[in-house]
């Protein structure tokens, strides 16, 4: 167990180029879950292998329970990593790849069978322990490998993107899988990943990152309802979140929002300065009004029929608007379609300068 | 990975070694060069002599008394064909072997182990096949025979297709097999694909083992010995006849033996860059 | 119109890839083959293509036999799951190939490929190899060289997989899109529930190459034929829990395996051959309550709650069993929380020996 404290961390690779981590500050509490989440390149992997004790810290200090970690070697961190490419070993048994870890510590193997088999309990694994690791679907295998992390009880336990690229019941088992092992083993853990879903649905606290530096620092709660700013809000929801570039207009003294040859009024609660600005709502923020009631005008794209709910792709103006409805609804392509903003839930941002949103792609 | 800087005792040492390997692989190229510029009374001189007055007679006597530069002729033609061959026949074999697992890896095999043999064991026979094939009309007209080019071109395409049929097929194999269907798909033929995907995709490949074949061919000495006596003789054989019954004529052998290193030597330094990616192949792929 | 008729496909001898595959795809239709690894998706969409052949059946189109002709003269386009893109070209050589490979002139190559580009918001790494792209703008290459040519029949596998969310959204909807203007057939490959119901014209669900179920998604996904169909399609995945079917004085109820009894109505219906079965029942069509009331009847305490952003996925311990609910994101609940679960007989799923016996009624759409 083990609370964890960076401050003005900074992970330099070469002299001359840009930090890859920018002079970070976080602190993450005893049996806490915190995700790291951001695109690849953000520097979230880089933060996490400095905790790790894999890369060597440039500048600034990690703290492991307020002791200074930075020149403690990897193996006396006691933290445990789990890769995305679950890093068994192939030519040896289950039981022998989850007992690995305490081998080499030469614990005697009447230990080492005990503490196997229990992990193994705990883990729904008992029946696979004589299996050869090439045997084993990507689901056993990454338990196996988090098994073979977990078994040496670390204080701290990485897990690097570990269920990326499953099918979906697969992806709700071993999420509800891995919260559980949180659960049990009450380890401090970090969960680094460019998927919001996995983070908002495991992790106590997500830390978001780009660029080297941290954007948002909060609860799953906080970081949906209240991203602190355009690139959290884009980067976290599903469906995403839609920005509709529009002006703030001041009229008899009150804020309406101009896009597309249309205006609405924004509520009274609404922070804005006149000028070019993003409005962003998220889809289930938006529902269908009439024309009599609504504030933008939007024409029907497609919908996307889910059988407990719609999504329906519409056009404003030139900007594309998705927004969640009942199943019942099915408008016909082209058709008119009002929409109604929910007053509590309008996020406005400054304008977009730059155009690196749809780079931010990962394999 | 974990990096400290070097301290700088180490990398003095560090460059010292490089540097003492260096010599040890370059000396005896640089000797040979030196030598050839030497007249005969600087050369066998004890302690060597570093510095003296350069001359080019060395070079006259190799070209123009033992009209040196035929061998160099010779060889070029022999090997280039020999590598034209075994670049196409691999290709089309390796080709076959990665895609299509043909023979389901007997036939690799097999012809892999032909590589086993001493290339003592099989000259005799190859001297007395091509002694008997250069007496008949065929023979003849396609200049296959004793001091004849064909059956040079035609041993050294056989002693190098295995190792080249070995190495393409690995070239072949890392050439995902979507790219193939997908051109298929797209509407080529096969002879097409082959011709827009697959070469253009290998060519790396086929540049590196042409290479190696190529400097296989202009430095064997063994089959051009035997199978050529005066006409057709490669420059392996021609720096030989310098040993005569008289004693070694340092200075002609060292100008040979230079004009023989020199064109392959300047060919592997303009083919370095293919070298290097063709060896590092399959590096950008998924 | 497309058919497979009792296609099967081996890999060796052991391994058996498709196993007497029965499969017709409609002209003009947008059918996703949906199943998760190693369900044969893959190997039925290069059949198809005529990249793999058969071991044994026939692939038909229009009645006519397909096995005979060359892949090159199907007139279909295909995108593969491992990009396939040529890395001696540049984005732009890429895109243009299937155009060159037929004889296209330069001009038009060049307004297409720049459209297309602009469709897939690709437009500024033309001039780049594909080994300077990352992994999803890699994939966006691979899906426009396979739409950019007219084609009778699209073979998509997995072409929006690896994006990451943002992309993979705008993607879908630009594919639903473009299937609509494209007026083709279309068959797509998805490990995804909801890639599957939201693209789909129809669904077929294959599980270790074998046909599961065939149809709309609305069947797909209110009337599945099994086990594996209802776990597999809807998110989150269905729950299940055991019970036993009792009779008592002409009322029947069900009684599930933490000891709790469920009485039925008289128009609870299901032809049960043994009082044993499994009870399917999607979150959505679960309601709690914080106090017991007539409905919700059942104690069950709270096991991991999950915030998906519009929803909150609950998972609740029945005895044993866990239950999955979604709430609205506003509702807080902690973990080991005791709540009241109300479930509905009329919107219960029931399974025996896997297959599945009866389905709620369907819901209405206006």
């Amino acid at each position: 167990m083990a609370s964890i404290q960076a401050e003005r961390l900074v992970k330099r690779y070469n002299p001359g180029a840009p930090p890859a981590v920018t002079g970070i500050d976080f602190e993450i509490a005893d049996g806490e879950f915190v995700a790291i989440l951001g695109p690849s390149g953000c520097g979230k992997s880089s933060t996490m292998r400095m905790i790790a004790g894999l890369e060597t810290i440039t500048e600034g200090t990690i703290r492991f329970d307020g002791k200074l970690v930075n020149e403690v070697r990897a193996r006396e961190r006691k933290v445990a990593m789990s890769f995305e490419s679950y890093a068994l070993y192939p030519t040896i048994s289950v039981y022998e790849n989850i007992a690995f870890p305490l081998r080499c510590r030469g614990e005697s193997s009447v230990e080492i069978d005990r503490q196997v088999r229990q992990i193994a309990e705990t883990m729904e694994l008992a029946p696979l322990l004589g299996r050869r690791t090439k045997e084993l679907s990507s689901g056993q295998a990454q338990r196996v490998g988090l098994a073979r992390a977990l078994i040496r009880r670390p204080t701290v336990f990485l897990l690097d993107e570990p269920i990326s690229h499953l099918d979906t019941r697969q992806r709700y088992r071993m999420r509800q899988f891995i919260k559980s092992i949180h659960r049990d083993f009450r380890t401090t853990m970090i969960y680094v990943t460019h998927d919001q879903e996995e983070a908002m649905a495991l992790a106590d606290r997500i830390i978001v990152m780009s660029h080297g530096d941290i954007q948002q620092i909060g609860t799953p709660e906080e970081i949906y309802e209240r991203p602190v700013n355009a690139f959290v809000a884009g980067f976290v929801g599903e469906p995403p979140i839609n920005f509709i570039d529009g002006e703030v207009l001041v009229q008899d003294g009150e804020f309406h929002f101009a896009t597309a040859g249309q205006s609405f009024l924004l509520p009274h609660k609404v922070q804005a300065t006149p000028g070019r600005m993003r409005l962003a709502v998220r889809p289930a923020w938006l529902s269908l009004g009439s024309e009599a009631d609504h504030h933008l005008r939007a024409t029907h794209f497609v919908t996307e029929r889910l059988q407990d709910h719609n999504i329906l792709v519409v056009d404003v103006g030139r900007t594309r608007v998705t927004l969640l409805t009942d199943p019942t609804v099915v408008p016909q392509d082209g058709q008119n379609l009002y929409l109604r903003l929910d007053p509590d839930r309008i996020l406005l941002y400054p304008p977009d300068r730059s155009q690196v949103a749809a780079d931010d792609d990962d394999s | 990975m974990l990096q400290r800087p070097v301290h700088p005792a180490f990398s003095t040492l560090r460059y010292a070694l490089i540097l003492l390997v260096v010599l040890f692989a370059a000396f005896p190229i640089f000797w040979m060069i030196l030598t050839s510029f030497k007249p005969p009374g600087d050369i066998m001189v004890s302690p060597p002599r570093l510095f003296f007055t350069p001359t080019l007679d060395n070079y006259v006597h190799a070209i123009v008394d033992k009209d040196f530069l035929r061998y160099v002729t010779n060889t070029l033609i022999v090997s280039v064909i020999s590598t034209l061959f075994v670049v196409v026949l691999g290709s089309l074999a390796a080709y076959s072997f990665a895609r299509y697992n043909t023979g389901d890896g007997h036939i690799l095999f097999f012809i892999l182990s032909t590589k086993m043999f001493p290339a003592i064991a099989v000259v005799l026979p190859y001297f007395l096949i091509f002694r008997d094939i250069g007496r008949t009309g065929i023979g003849q007209f396609l200049q296959i025979g004793l001091d004849k080019p064909g059956a040079l071109i035609i041993s050294y395409t056989m002693f190098n297709l295995p190792f080249a049929i070995w190495l393409l097929v690995s070239f072949f194999q890392d050439i995902p097999r979507e790219l193939e269907d997908s051109a298929r798909l797209d509407g080529l033929s096969r002879l097409k694909v082959l011709r827009k995907v697959v070469l253009p995709l290998a060519a790396p490949g086929i540049a590196v083992t042409a290479i190696f074949t190529l400097i296989f061919c202009w430095n064997e000495f063994l089959f051009a010995y035997i199978l050529t006596r005066k006409t057709w003789s490669t420059v392996t054989v021609g720096v030989e006849s310098f040993f005569t019954l008289q004693g070694i004529l340092w200075g002609p052998v060292a100008a040979a033996a230079t004009l023989a290193v020199l064109p392959m030597l300047l060919f592997v330094l303009a083919m370095q860059r293919w070298m290097v990616r063709g060896l590092t192949f399959g590096a950008v792929r998924g | 119109m497309i058919e497979l008729k009792n296609v099967t496909r081996r890999f060796g001898l052991t391994t058996l890839a498709i196993k007497g595959l029965d499969l017709t795809v409609q002209d003009r239709e947008f059918l996703v083959l949906y199943g998760p690894a190693g369900a044969g998706k893959s190997t039925t969409l290069k059949m198809i293509a005529g990249i793999v052949r058969p071991t044994s059946g026939d692939i038909l189109r229009d009645g006519v036999s397909l096995l005979g002709v060359p892949p090159e003269r199907r007139d279909m386009a295909m995108c593969f799951e491992n990009y396939a893109l040529y890395s001696h070209l540049s984005v732009f050589e890429n895109l243009a190939f299937p155009l060159r490979a037929r004889g296209v002139a330069d001009r038009e190559i060049q307004a297409k490929v720049t459209k297309i580009a602009e469709t897939l918001g690709i437009p500024h790494l033309l001039e780049r190899r594909p080994g300077f792209l990352s992994g999803g703008q890699r994939q966006r290459v691979a899906l426009g060289r396979a739409i950019i040519r007219p084609a009778s029949t699209y073979l998509l596998d997995e072409p929006i997989g690896h994006l990451d969310a943002k992309l993979r959204h705008r993607m879908r909807a630009e594919l639903k899109g473009m299937a609509r203007d494209l007026a083709s057939t279309i068959v797509l490959t998805t490990t995804s529930s909801r890639e599957a119901l939201a693209l789909g014209d129809r669904i077929a669900v294959l599980d270790q190459g074998v046909l599961q179920q065939l149809g709309t998604p609305e069947e797909i996904y209110h009337r599945p034929v099994n086990e594996f169909v209802a776990s597999f399609v809807g998110e989150p995945p269905m729950s299940f829990l055991d019970a036993t079917a009792e009779r008592e004085g002409g009322q029947t109820a069900l009684r599930l395996r933490s000891g709790h009894r469920l009485p039925v109505g008289p128009g609870w219906a299901a032809p049960l051959r043994d009082p044993t079965c499994r009870l399917g029942v999607r979150a959505a069509e679960l309601s709690i309550a914080d106090t017991a009331d007539d409905r919700h009847a059942v104690p069950v305490t709270v096991d991991q709650v999950e915030l998906l952003g519009h929803v909150r996925v609950v998972r609740l311990s029945l005895g044993q069993e866990l239950v999955a609910v979604v709430v609205p994101p506003e509702r807080q609940l902690a973990p080991g929380q005791p709540l009241w679960l109300a479930i509905d007989p009329a919107r219960l799923h029931v399974f025996q020996d896997g297959r599945a016996v009866s389905h709620p009624a369907m819901p209405t759409v206006h």
